[in-house]
């Protein structure tokens, strides 16, 4: 019983590592292939990989409003990546400090952009939105998975 | 000691990601870049601090046929408040507007500029 209580909480890990964090960062290559600049790395590399002309023909022609534009993509980041550590370390640290590590590492980031060590520019308003999109991330995996795993361990 | 690997391992691999989406400083001098889809000028960065306050001009190009026919050769617009800019807004906005409604040269290039960078793209229509 123990080892079919495991293999259901390594089948509930998968479910939400395919949904918190892969289907998050595909989604958000994917926003930038089709709205962001094609003066970036991972737009050369999918050009190059499957064909430019294919990439401008999935870009739409009409253009999102700005504040989804500049600063959605950023927070999915976010999510995928507060969702990715938690999945992986929640057990052997403590679930706030993997929250912390998460902003410290957005920070840092934008901090990167700021001093211009890497592309990029650095706003205020993308680290607060990434705050956001980590905290819902934190919130719903503390909500959902803490429960199945408390009701596996008291079996 | 395999906790602290996992950690920065994932973080890394996060860092990259966020990297290769963010434009290139090495490859080019410029976070923004100046696209012309469905008749609007779109005005793409990695922020909107970009965009703020930011200078768009518009220069005919001397070599083309019809330049002469226009009143002025290099019309800007300044202190842009939007990155999503209607061309016949941009081409037709007061009087002074280098083309009269209804009349654009088929090229001309556009340039967009913010305190530090500074993007020239051609655009044929």
């Amino acid at each position: 019983l123990y080892i079919h209580y495991r293999a259901a909480m390594m089948r509930t890990y998968y479910k939400y590592f395919i949904w918190y964090s892969i289907f998050p960062l595909l989604g958000g290559l994917l926003f930038y292939l089709c709205f962001g600049s094609t003066d970036t790395k991972v737009y050369t590399f999918f050009g190059n990989l499957l064909g430019h002309n294919l990439l401008i023909h999935i870009r739409p022609d009409f253009a999102l409003p700005s504040f989804l534009r500049f600063h959605l993509a950023d927070g999915i980041w976010a999510f995928a990546l507060t969702s990715t550590l938690f999945l992986l370390l929640h057990k052997e640290i403590n679930a706030w400090l993997i929250l912390f590590y998460a902003v410290l590492t957005f920070s840092f980031y934008e901090l990167c952009q700021h001093f211009n060590w890497i592309g990029g520019t650095a706003d205020l308003i993308d680290v607060c939105l990434m705050i956001a999109f980590s905290s819902l991330a934190f919130y719903q995996l503390n909500k959902k998975l803490l429960p199945c795993e408390s009701n596996s361990y008291s079996f | 000691m395999r906790k602290q690997f996992i950690l920065l391992l994932t973080i890394s691999i996060f860092f990259v990601i966020a990297t290769a989406t963010s434009p290139d400083l090495i490859e080019s001098d410029y976070d923004c870049q100046v696209l012309f889809e469905n008749n609007t000028i779109i005005l793409i960065s990695e922020s909107s601090t970009d965009i703020v306050d930011a200078g768009l001009l518009l220069t005919v190009e001397p070599q083309s046929v019809d330049a002469s026919y226009y009143q002025l050769q290099e019309y800007s617009l300044e202190g842009l408040t939007t990155d999503t800019i209607l061309v016949s807004e941009f081409l037709h906005i007061s009087d002074e507007a280098p083309f009269p409604t209804g009349e654009s040269p088929d090229r001309f290039n556009m340039s967009f500029s913010t305190q530090d960078t500074m993007f020239s793209k051609e655009h044929i229509f």
